[in-house]
């Protein structure tokens, strides 16, 4: 018993180890920390956006339509003379929410199934297996649009849609790691106390073999900012006057000739966010992978 | 395992995929919500005509039967019809394929010729400013949202400048910016693996071993080295021709570039739901037989990626 105590508290020493670890090496790098410092507030615009907001995003007046960017207005007003400020900032809950939401349902379902493909193997595997080849062979913004196209639109088809179309990825990564895992003597041990599948499936196999998944999807949050901010930009993500970004870019393309600003900034906006959570994939891959932080340390 | 039953089970496993697929836009189109017939009939039409419609286009059988149909005819090559055209929809499709075609090799066209020579460069020499330039110029590609990237290069070149034009197909220069745009989401990536690859190749043994054996440093470089770089680079290069294909699709919209990206958004805002099927249809096939190529010319290429494909399937 006093044995197991121990155990515990030296995993819990090791994990926090491991935290700090991966503090260290965002500390020690100045662009991962401004990246960070980018997905906090884009993060805390998507949720706080309506409040902090200078003005009113919906509120316009054709009269002021296309002004550019004043003291009065930083970023200029749009095709309808709305606060371009405003709309972006507000506009950061539905191109980022919806991106991060449906990372974090495209990623757990995707795992989950990973898991179970790689864990019980037979029909199971074979049955997930060749659904997700399938689903590979889509490309991923095609299988959104067709999704999007048929299911209607709104914010909550477009999370499903990005989802499911950015799933198949997660099924592979998390099986290929579970398979290295399952062969490991604790979890052979766990199966040899009688444990129940899940139970060794959930408590022992997942952790050690989840976080390829966890750097993939700091990597598709990009990938999912790009997406819902096409099928914005193509008429088919949420519908106007909402201010997503990429459905910004699409109403603005037509007064590209005289007003560059009303798709300038939005597009900014969406290359920034992007350029972060990619620098913070890079980050966090270079922490969990010991190989690269070994040589980090070399040089 | 013979070489000739691997190409019988490659190819069976690609047509069991196709079929796949088939059933999934068909899973999409079909059974979710949403009444294709309601769609096409639009919100105003009576119940009569959405009723009248629903039976031309076999949607009142049941959903068993009505799969059937639609692979019956899609092996005889019959997509079905456009509603707003009129005509078969592989017509369409094949009308507008040589524009997707054009701007997708012009596309991968540019960007291997810059990749490839910089990955190599930016290999040799991985601190310099070009091996930094691959490092940007792949943030930037991956980040920069085409269609955003596709305006910007329009308010440059057509606007300010006013050396290219804007969009359409009229002439040659009229594809100098989709393809520079489609490119330049390539680019970066493609430099970034070249190098990736490349240096893995110069720090293998046998490169030492030439080197060491006194080999001229062009030698090395092209026999060895190259060589070995080739497959990492040509996956990748295959797997850019899928993103191509979707990427084709919001380019050719900025664009206004008539090949089928553009003709599926059309289809999709006129309600043309046969048209959009069938191009979904049509560009799913040719990236599932894109990659089928590839792994028979793999498995005819090289012999250690012989075994390893044999031993996986």
């Amino acid at each position: 018993m006093e044995g197991n105590v121990e155990l515990l508290n030296r995993l819990e020493e090791a994990r926090r180890k491991r935290l700090l670890e991966i503090w260290e090496v965002f500390k020690s790098n100045r662009v991962a920390l401004i990246a960070l410092a980018i997905v906090t507030v884009t993060v805390a615009l998507s949720i706080a956006g309506p409040h902090i907001a200078p003005r009113d995003p919906y509120d316009f007046d054709l009269s002021r339509a296309r002004k550019p960017p004043s003291p009065e207005y930083p970023l200029g007003l749009d095709e309808m003379g709305r606060d371009i400020l405003s709309r972006l900032i507000v506009g950061a809950r539905y191109t980022v929410g919806i991106s991060v939401f449906s990372v974090v349902l495209g990623a757990s379902v995707g795992s989950l199934l990973g898991l179970i493909s790689g864990y019980k193997g037979g029909l199971w595997d074979a049955v997930i297996q060749r659904v997700n080849d399938i689903l590979l062979a889509f490309p991923t913004i095609l299988l959104a649009i067709a999704l999007v196209a048929f299911i209607g639109q709104g914010v909550h088809s477009l999370v499903v849609a990005i989802a499911i179309s950015s799933m198949p990825i997660y099924v592979r990564l998390v099986r290929a790691s579970v398979l290295q895992v399952v062969v490991e003597d604790y979890v052979v041990a766990a199966k040899l106390l009688g444990l129940s599948s899940w139970r060794v499936m959930l408590k022992h196999v997942l952790p050690n073999a989840i976080s390829p998944a966890i750097v993939q999807a700091t990597y598709h949050m990009g990938l999912a900012i790009l997406i819902a901010s096409a099928l914005g930009f193509l008429g088919l993500g949420v519908p106007p006057p909402t201010p997503e970004w990429g459905a910004m870019i699409g109403s603005g393309r037509t007064y590209l000739f005289s007003s560059p600003h009303i798709v300038l900034f939005p597009g900014l906006a969406i290359a920034i966010t992007i350029i972060s959570f990619n620098i913070l994939g890079d980050t966090l891959r270079d922490a969990l992978d010991p190989r690269s932080r070994a040589l980090l340390r070399r040089f | 395992m013979s070489l000739l039953s691997y190409l019988f089970f490659r190819g069976l496993q690609s047509l069991l995929t196709f079929i796949g697929a088939i059933l999934i836009v068909f899973v999409i189109v079909r059974v979710l919500p949403g009444d294709p017939a309601r769609l096409i009939a639009g919100p105003e039409a009576l119940e009569e005509d959405v009723e009248r419609i629903r039976v031309q286009l076999g949607l009142n059988k049941p959903l068993y039967e009505q799969f059937i149909d639609y692979i019956s005819s899609v092996a005889r090559g019959d997509l079905g019809r456009s509603i707003k055209y009129g005509t078969p929809v592989l017509n369409e499709i094949i009308a507008r394929l040589p524009y997707t075609l054009a701007l997708a090799l012009v596309a991968e066209t540019i960007a291997v010729a810059i990749a490839i020579p910089l990955g190599v460069v930016a290999a040799i020499r991985p601190r310099s400013v070009l091996s930094s330039i691959v490092s940007v110029l792949a943030v930037l590609g991956s980040s920069f949202p085409i269609f955003w990237t596709g305006l910007i290069l329009i308010f440059i070149f057509a606007v300010k400048l006013r050396v290219l034009p804007s969009s359409g197909a009229e002439s040659p220069q009229h594809l100098i910016l989709p393809a520079v745009t489609l490119a330049f989401f390539l680019t970066g990536n493609l430099a970034r693996i070249t190098r990736a690859a490349v240096m893995e190749a110069l720090a293998s043994n046998h490169v030492v071993t030439a080197i060491a054996k006194g080999l001229s440093p062009g030698k090395v470089l092209t026999r060895h080295v190259l060589r070995n770089a080739l497959i990492p680079i040509l996956t990748i290069i295959n797997i850019q021709l899928g993103s191509l294909l979707g990427g084709a699709i919001i380019t050719e919209t900025v664009f206004a570039w008539p090949g089928i990206g553009s003709l599926l958004v059309d289809s999709l805002f006129y309600r043309d739901y046969p048209l959009a099927q069938g191009i979904i249809m049509f560009i799913v096939g040719a990236f599932i037989l894109l990659n089928l190529v590839t792994d028979i010319l793999y498995a005819l290429v090289d012999p250690r990626v012989r075994e390893i494909l044999w031993r996986v399937t």
